[in-house]
């Protein structure tokens, strides 16, 4: 654990160094594991230590520079570099609009053609699920897109 | 049009149904009118600017290639990814490092036409390879509520027939609800299908090679009604219908994720 966390210290400071304004460098997580060399016969494994670090920032041209800085600091895993957006809820929160506009829509519709009528939505339960697309997501390409899928309760009156 | 009907009868404590389930459903007959094609630039180099530089340089040249093809109507960036190619490995450097863009391209036409298809796979410039050109459409809006009502016809006259197999009518509804199942397919190329051949199974069973041209959507009505003479509904009638809706986003933070290990081999115990 000291050797890795002098390792650690020194990619750390990169990181902070060179995130860039309003960057965010954070530790997610730390693991040491035990990997036995010979179960049956008790011998003593390998030590497998593990630190992780993330960074946001907003300095979009120079990201991957962090991860040579990185690098030669004394990383020795690159999980991935991926785009998105620091506040998702404006995007979701539009995708949910055109979404339950949509399946309202969908419900005036079957309504006119069974000849009743929708009422108000239900307010209890307006979206049940909720699908998004991972920013963060490693080794696939980060998506540019976010989707959204809504299901709608209302009134049917008679 | 191939109509998909599920029937039931729920009998109540007695020979005499109440409750009575029935649904139809329809394809929403929409005819593509644009093309969508998807590039990927790759690039590989022995660090990480090196190969985000190089695909940087190449997608916006591919992009800006795109935007000239004619009938372009959008041209975005849709993905991007960077990784070290030889991350799993952790007692060695990290030497090899891959960058891959996604670019989008709408273009006006047919995929069909070999000339749009042309100038998609030639318009960018060199730059990036084609992994996907199939049929799109641009709104189905109309086509969506259509076979909503088409739908909505066909239960409506199952949920008769059941009713009157019976012995009794409908006398009011208890619930209505939609589902859209989307029935699109992949491919390099499409070709077109007449309508009346569409169904799900064909869309699963058609060559990935000739697969593009299929409804974008199969809509399903369902309606759950009280026969008459049936006890008063304990649940308030409800119409249930879902939706999804996808937009693009302006990207405005980069996540990068690092790691450190370290690994000490087994000690001796004496």
């Amino acid at each position: 654990m000291t050797e890795l966390s002098v390792k650690a210290q020194a990619v750390l400071a990169v990181l902070r160094r060179l995130a860039g304004p309003g960057g965010e460098v954070s530790a997610i997580g730390t693991t040491v594991t035990n990997v036995p060399a010979n179960a049956s016969q008790r011998q003593p494994g390998a030590f497998h230590a593990k630190q992780r670090f993330r960074v946001l920032t907003s300095d979009l041209a120079n990201a991957v520079r962090l991860v040579d800085a990185a690098i030669a600091a004394g990383a020795t895993r690159v999980q991935g570099v991926s785009l998105g957006m620091r506040d998702e809820g404006a995007a979701m929160r539009e995708a949910r609009h055109w979404a339950v506009c949509r399946a309202v829509t969908f419900a005036r519709v079957a309504a006119a053609a069974m000849k009743v009528r929708p009422g108000t939505m239900i307010p209890t339960r307006p979206v049940l699920t909720v699908s998004f697309i991972d920013p963060a997501s490693f080794i696939s390409n980060s998506s540019l897109q976010r989707s959204e899928f809504v299901t709608v309760e209302t009134e049917l009156l008679q | 049009m191939r109509v998909f009907v599920i029937l039931c009868l729920t009998g109540m404590a007695s020979a005499q149904p109440f409750l009575t389930d029935a649904s139809g459903s329809a394809p929403v007959a929409a005819r593509p009118d644009q093309v969508a094609a998807v590039f990927e630039v790759d690039t590989e180099a022995s660090t990480a600017s090196q190969a985000a530089d190089q695909n940087s340089s190449r997608t916006r040249a591919a992009m800006d290639a795109a935007r000239c093809v004619p009938g372009a109507s959008s041209v975005w960036l849709a993905a991007y990814s960077l990784t070290a190619l030889n991350s799993r490995e952790l007692d060695r450097a990290l030497t090899r490092f891959r960058s891959r863009a996604q670019i989008r391209v709408v273009v006006r036409g047919y995929v069909t036409d070999v000339r749009v298809a042309e100038a998609v796979r030639e318009g960018n410039g060199g730059m990036a390879q084609l992994v996907s050109i199939v049929d799109d459409y641009s709104d189905t809006t109309a086509e969506s509520d259509a076979a909503l009502r088409v739908a909505a016809a066909e239960a409506r006259r199952n949920l008769d027939a059941l009713a009157a197999s019976a012995g009794g009518q409908v006398d009011r509804l208890l619930s209505i609800s939609t589902a859209q199942a989307n029935l699109r397919g992949g491919g390099e190329f499409g070709v077109l299908l007449p309508i009346e051949r569409i169904t799900p199974r064909l869309v699963f069973e058609a060559p990935s090679s000739t697969s593009s041209y299929v409804a974008p959507q199969l809509t399903t009505l369902s309606l759950s009604a009280l026969l008459a003479g049936a006890p008063p509904a304990t649940k308030r009638p409800v119409i249930t219908t879902n939706a999804s809706a996808t937009i693009q986003i302006e990207p405005d933070v980069a996540d990068v994720r690092i790691a450190v290990h370290h690994w000490v081999p087994p000690q001796r115990p004496w």
